[in-house]
């Protein structure tokens, strides 16, 4: 017995003790004059007061762990430490194991190899359920000075680890021996940090930064082109989202911060509809315009964008098992950390095409409403025509940035310079069969489009046409570089389109529209290309102006043609406009005028646009 | 046998350190036109929801009165309100931070993680940093805005290493054994640090009062324990312009008021417990400007206010 046991705890004896321990030995100490010089300077004094102290066993705290860690704080003498607990929201009960849990300050045992631990760790701790256990702890880990045997967990078939003889609930490194391959024999505390209560490397990302057993990496994925949170990702934005109390169970449980029920997912919802499906409520609690939850979630302080919940339980793309959360078919979102594409759009992981990034903005939303669906309007075999331009050197017409659509498309763009999205005039989250567009694509011009998809003779849609061709247009949207679109409002109460008063302009009978109507935008257009049937152009060539192929009566009914060839009177639908440059009947519009208008006042004029158009002077 | 070795090689190095010329201060330290202080306005990158004090350590007041704390385990500097002591707004630093100081429009913050010192701007914008390892495990940071200097405590290697701004090294401060904190007392031109002492060597805790010259000029000394109302593990301290020290002891819960030219013990501040108003590991102190101290009280994660205590 050659340690202080043996000296015995006498009052010399006890302040040799303390000295010991943080500092050396007291092997062979007791008739050195180094023991003298101990026993005149009472460091007892430094933790013990033999009367004033306020402590237990006469130590100079009440709280024992306070009287360490003013010596072992941050800002303290000595390697800083804190006591060990658990996370909030850990999936174990909340616990703190205190300093004298692990360590014995006055260090007077050798374990069971006969040697001192290290860091006055025990020699014997007692476990919370697993009786007292012994303790070797003589070296720290793989470092060059740092052997591996006799450390932290070194896998050698005794878990006599200082970590590994309490711990029965982690996944590593139990006493039991089970989950001993994790990092074996290295410093458990370069990742759980005495000074951090022992947490995994401080934070989420420290652990899914890179694959965790079945769960990808994460870190990355917010830092692609978006996502969620728009400054560094801290643990608390992680707790926003992730429940954390069954942490490595299995399971991927998110919370609902409305206070709703957590969301556990139990299989892959990229793959499994029936999990994508339990994610809508979860990202509506933080995307609706009430609730509980945090106007403000992440620590970016941002606001999330709101959508309603009573809107999107109505909405068309809210139809069988669609989630939020899918692979672009069965959900329009991927992973909600982030995507290659904008608005976290799914694929998440794939990026683009460069420089047409088709599959975003109108490349996304037509992959569903094409032919095949499972969108009901097929809006791809349109888009998916060659652009038909307006040509140049038409009089009035003159304007090669027009063409046959809505510049959706980056081809489009590129030439116009305008550009133009499917979601600047659709909102997919409350868009219905009936109501199909945005209430009010400029908020800013102050006027609000009437609602309700209603033709017949009532304009409703022209104020949202003119909404951007007024020559003002909402966030999001920019006109033509040169020359720019016509602004239609202020001309078009006057051009023809609006109240046009006179008697030359020969309206035929049946058609519901006379003069002194006001025409709305949709009696002749649509946003969308449209397919010349049959006549004058080859098959499928969109028609300029996105002119519908045949006009509308005031009662929102197609009105035929009735065309007359020697004796034959023939009705027929379909004249569309597909060349502005041509004079004929057939593809410059000659037709399609005289749906309406008697032709008997048109004779020779075959290209009707080489002199009318919009805002112009009311020559419309 | 093995640890009596350690012990002798330890004292051998200490010695050599008091055998080291203690202060090497530089030949032209001239005092220059202090910068305009700039009240710090940086936008919150903190989760406002989670907005709070977690651990704070060292503090530094702005010049409108408001406080900036080093918020160790979130990883941030928080700026308090006096009144409310509560944080509005704060900003992240690339590891822990333990001290905070601002000169001019810099905030200078001490990073335990990557022991070095950060700069900011009042913006709250990173800047640039000192060297790596410019210190090791740093403690404490103050500034001295009429000599252009950052002083801060190396933990690590127990001396106070004096930088100009661009982190340029010009004097060390070694003839100490276990310092903590640092405070300027820019009436008298001196330099303060408050140091643990060493109980194996007999050497009791102390404030330890240094001109700029870096020559020791007085030594305040505590006490191994608590007797005698002194302190035994001093802090963060601050100067009043009446010649007073108020010095945080971390053990007794409390501030210790010292007389500067007696080293008297005049007067004590706070109480030690976990309930408000009360002090658990208080780590630092700052003098407001209507004679109020703030107190960091790390375990119960506050800061105290004690409402005119210093006499204007």
């Amino acid at each position: 017995m050659k340690r202080l046991a043996a000296i015995g705890l006498t009052a010399v004896g006890s302040t040799l003790a303390l000295v010991m321990v943080h500092t050396y030995s007291a092997t062979g100490l007791g008739a050195s004059p180094m023991f003298m010089l101990i026993a005149q300077h009472d460091p007892c004094s430094n933790c013990h007061s033999v009367h004033t102290a306020p402590g237990q066993s006469l130590t100079n705290e009440v709280v024992r762990e306070v009287l360490c860690q003013t010596c072992h704080s941050v800002a303290g003498g000595d390697i800083p430490a804190e006591v060990h607990n658990n996370k909030t929201g850990s999936s174990y009960a909340a616990f703190s194991i205190t300093c004298t849990d692990c360590h014995e300050p006055h260090d007077y045992q050798d374990n069971a190899n006969s040697n001192p631990n290290l860091k006055l760790v025990r020699a014997n701790i007692a476990t919370p359920s697993s009786g007292t256990k012994g303790v070797v702890f003589e070296s720290r880990g793989t470092g060059a000075s740092e052997p591996a045997a006799l450390s932290f967990a070194d896998g050698d078939g005794t878990w006599d680890g200082v970590c590994e003889v309490c711990h029965t609930q982690t996944l590593f490194h139990k006493n039991d021996g089970t989950g001993a391959a994790h990092n074996a024999g290295d410093t458990c505390v370069d990742c759980h940090a005495h000074d951090n209560y022992f947490h995994g490397d401080g934070s989420c990302q420290g652990c899914h930064d890179q694959t965790q057993g079945g769960r990808r990496e994460i870190v990355s994925e917010f830092s692609r082109s978006s996502h969620h949170l728009q400054n560094t990702l801290d643990d608390a934005d992680c707790e926003v989202c992730h429940d954390q109390s069954q942490h490595q169970q299995g399971s991927v449980r998110l919370k609902n911060v409305d206070g709703g029920a957590t969301v556990v997912l139990t299989g892959d919802p990229n793959t499994t509809p029936s999990e994508a499906a339990k994610l809508t409520p979860f990202c509506l609690a933080c995307h609706d315009s009430g609730g509980t939850g945090p106007a403000q979630p992440f620590t970016d302080n941002w606001t999330p964008p709101t959508i309603d919940s009573t809107s999107w339980d109505a909405a068309s793309h809210n139809t069988g098992s669609r989630s939020c959360y899918g692979d672009g078919t069965s959900g329009c979102h991927a992973s909600g950390h982030g995507s290659e594409k904008q608005k976290l759009l799914a694929p998440g992981g794939v990026a683009p095409t460069a420089p047409a990034n088709a599959e975003e903005e109108e490349g996304f939303c037509l992959t569903c409403h094409d032919s095949d669906g499972p969108a009901s309007t097929d809006l791809s075999t349109a888009y998916s025509q060659p652009i038909n331009w307006v040509q140049t050197a038409t009089g009035l017409n003159s304007n090669p940035n027009l063409n046959d659509r809505h510049d959706i498309e980056y081809a489009a763009q590129q030439r116009s310079g305008a550009l133009i999205e499917c979601t600047n005039c659709h909102n997919p989250h409350t868009a219905t069969a009936a109501q199909p567009y945005i209430l009010d694509p400029d908020p800013s011009d102050g006027r609000t489009p009437g609602t309700g998809q209603v033709f017949a003779g009532t304009d409703t849609y022209s104020e949202f046409c003119m909404d951007c061709h007024d020559g003002s247009f909402p966030a999001g949207v920019q006109d033509h570089t040169s020359p720019q679109i016509t602004d239609i409002r202020t001309t078009w109460s006057s051009d023809g389109m609006g109240a046009r008063t006179g008697s030359s302009v020969d309206l035929r009978a049946g058609i519901g529209w006379a003069i002194g109507d006001i025409m709305p935008c949709w009696s002749c257009h649509t946003p969308h290309p449209t397919l010349d049937k049959d006549i004058g152009a080859a098959p499928g060539t969109p028609t300029l102006f996105a002119v519908i192929d045949t006009v509308l009566s005031k009662s929102g009914t197609y009105l035929p043609f009735e065309k007359t060839q020697g004796q034959t009177t023939t009705t027929i639908w379909a004249y569309g406009i597909t060349d502005n440059l041509a004079k004929n009947d057939v593809t410059s519009g000659g037709y399609w005028c005289n749906t309406c208008h008697d032709r008997t006042s048109m004779t020779g004029k075959e290209n009707c646009y080489g002199c009318h158009r919009h805002g112009d002077g009311g020559r419309f | 046998m093995r640890r009596l070795t350690l012990f002798i090689l330890v004292a051998g190095v200490l010695v050599a350190c008091f055998d080291d010329a203690p202060i090497a201060p530089p030949e032209d330290r001239s005092t220059t036109e202090p910068e305009p202080p700039v009240e710090p306005d940086f936008l919150n990158t903190l989760n406002r929801s989670l907005l709070a004090v977690k651990a704070p350590v060292r503090m530094a007041p702005t010049p409108s009165g408001q406080l900036l704390v080093a918020d160790y385990h979130q990883g941030a500097i928080l700026r308090v309100d006096p009144n409310t002591l509560q944080p509005d707004r704060g900003f992240r630093i690339d590891g822990k931070p333990s001290a905070v100081a601002l000169m001019g429009d810099r905030i200078f913050v001490a990073n335990v993680t990557s022991n070095t010192v950060d700069v900011f701007g009042s913006n709250g914008q990173w800047r640039y940093s000192f060297a790596p390892e410019a210190v090791e495990r740093p403690t404490d940071l103050v500034v001295d805005p009429v000599h252009r200097l950052v002083l801060a405590v190396s933990g690590g290697t127990n001396v106070v290493k004096a930088f100009d701004v661009s982190g340029e090294v010009q004097f060390v401060i070694r003839d100490l054994w276990k310092p903590t904190g640092v405070a300027v007392d820019g009436s008298r031109q001196e330099i303060l640090v408050s140091d643990y002492g060493e109980a194996a060597h007999g050497e009791r805790a102390s404030v330890r009062i240094f001109d700029y010259d870096g020559n020791p000029i007085a030594t305040i000394l505590g006490h191994a324990g608590m007797a005698n109302s002194r302190f035994s593990r001093p802090q963060g301290l601050a100067v009043d312009g009446t010649g007073r020290i108020y010095l945080v002891d971390a053990l007794s819960a409390e501030v210790v008021v010292l007389d500067r030219e007696t080293g008297a013990t005049v007067n004590t501040i706070g109480i030690f417990g976990p309930d408000p108003g009360q002090l658990l590991l208080p780590l630092d102190i700052v003098i407001g400007q209507t004679g109020d101290v703030y107190v960091t009280s790390y375990k119960t994660r506050r800061i105290e206010r004690f409402i005119g205590v210093v006499a204007q």
